[in-house]
């Protein structure tokens, strides 16, 4: 893999890895993880599918990256989590706390779900992927893709609503 | 807190960040990446050039040992010539298999000379040529009177042109005189009107030690020669016609062995 490919795609696509990784990780501080995964990509070129999205596919090396790191220790940081969202400056501080609040309620119980509805929410609720692309990155088909996405609706729907999230 | 799936939906839309990486760490980290990248292709293109020399190096080794097959057997030839080769090969092996047991005799002709020898109580100054017998190195002169000469597998037969007289000579290899004398009787089993009984031959004549049978008519015999491991054999024979010039001239040629 040559280095302006790489550097091509750094430009075009690390921003959204980075984001996605928060997702994932819960917590902003995944920029080393972002340097692996292009290193990951450069290592593992000959696998990729010169018709494939390199999007998608730096995705699921994103994905399966954060999994082993996910294994390996808890990074959460809920609170510097929320500081990464920007809010607007006419909204007074009680109504930026309750939102705050509902997004840390809301990311608690993403990460308290079983891995898959873990994933299609984070791909097709936040990053709003397409079917497609989720079913590329997660290995499924469309039909599953959409079912799961449901399933994990519902699943996330009764976390909140039973109130086993908490700021911690 | 009750969500419906759209609203749920919503808010998870709004879990979406529009974050991005600080640009000062993203060029740190657009660096090392491309510097993967350089080492990497550094790494493919040494290992191209060692399976490429790995290679190269197996197909000229490979061509080494295929060149010496194809030289040692011909087993690549085709049909034809690997069959007319096997062929050729099988001779060659069958004349070493023959060196191995037996060696092929081989005749050398030399210069001419001349000579004085006693035919019919005269002394006659006639013409020799001087031959070799190969591999055995054995030396001797043949009068002119015999000089037709072939090889006819292992011994060489000389004969004058009117085809009355011959002279044979044969080595027998790793063998001694005793055994020869017994071979030769074999040979000699007419029922001759004059039959020698093998005797010595005379130390005058040459050095070595030699056995003479003699048998008529036609005249007819042979002389035995131990040189070495081997024993030289000379037969003849002869017309009455041709009778008073080959005795002289077997002598003769008795005196020439060395």
């Amino acid at each position: 893999m040559d280095e302006e490919l790489i550097t091509y795609w750094f430009d075009a696509y690390a921003d959204d890895i980075y984001r996605f990784l928060i997702y994932y990780m819960s917590t902003p501080d995944v920029e080393d993880l972002v340097q692996e995964v292009f290193i990951k990509a450069i290592d593992r070129y000959d696998s990729f599918q010169g018709n494939g999205s390199p999007k998608t596919w730096l995705i699921t090396i994103a994905r399966n990256l954060a999994i082993d790191e996910a294994r390996r220790k808890k990074r959460q940081d809920w609170r510097r989590l929320i500081k990464t969202y920007e809010f607007k400056t006419q909204d007074s501080p009680e109504k930026t706390q309750l939102a705050n609040d509902m997004k840390l309620q809301l990311h608690q119980a993403i990460f308290k779900l079983k891995q898959n509805y873990r994933d299609v929410i984070i791909l097709r609720g936040i990053k709003e992927l397409s079917v497609a692309e989720t079913g590329e990155i997660l290995k499924w088909s469309d039909k599953k893709v959409s079912l799961t996405f449901h399933r994990a609706l519902k699943a996330l729907k009764k976390k909140i609503e039973e109130g086993e999230c908490e700021i911690q | 807190m009750k969500y419906n799936e759209d609203e749920l939906q919503k808010e998870l839309k709004e879990l979406k960040i529009s974050g991005s990486i600080n640009q000062h760490k993203k060029e740190s980290m657009k660096w090392t990446i491309k510097e993967h990248a350089r080492k990497k292709r550094r790494r493919r293109k040494y290992k191209q050039v060692i399976v490429w020399a790995s290679t190269a190096a197996a197909l000229f080794l490979a061509c080494i040992v295929l060149f010496h097959m194809i030289d040692n057997n011909q087993s690549v030839l085709p049909a034809d010539d690997h069959g007319e080769t096997e062929h050729e090969n099988s001779i060659h092996h069958k004349q070493s298999a023959d060196t191995s047991e037996e060696m092929t005799l081989s005749v050398h002709e030399g210069e001419t000379e001349k000579k004085t020898i006693p035919i019919e109580g005269m002394e006659e100054e006639v013409t020799v040529t001087n031959y070799v017998i190969e591999p055995y190195g054995i030396h001797y002169q043949m009068e002119e009177f015999l000089n037709n000469y072939q090889v006819e597998d292992d011994a060489v037969k000389y004969s004058t042109e009117a085809e009355n007289a011959w002279i044979r000579l044969e080595v027998a290899e790793n063998t001694i005189l005793d055994k020869v004398i017994s071979d030769m009787e074999t040979q000699y089993t007419a029922d001759f009107f004059y039959k020698e009984e093998p005797t010595g031959t005379s130390q005058e004549e040459n050095q070595y030690e030699g056995i003479t049978q003699h048998f008529s008519d036609p005249p007819q015999g042979y002389y035995a020669y131990q040189i070495g491991e081997n024993v030289l054999i000379i037969q003849y024979e002869y017309t009455i016609e041709a009778g008073d010039g080959m005795g002289p001239r077997l002598q003769a040629l008795r005196k020439s062995i060395k």
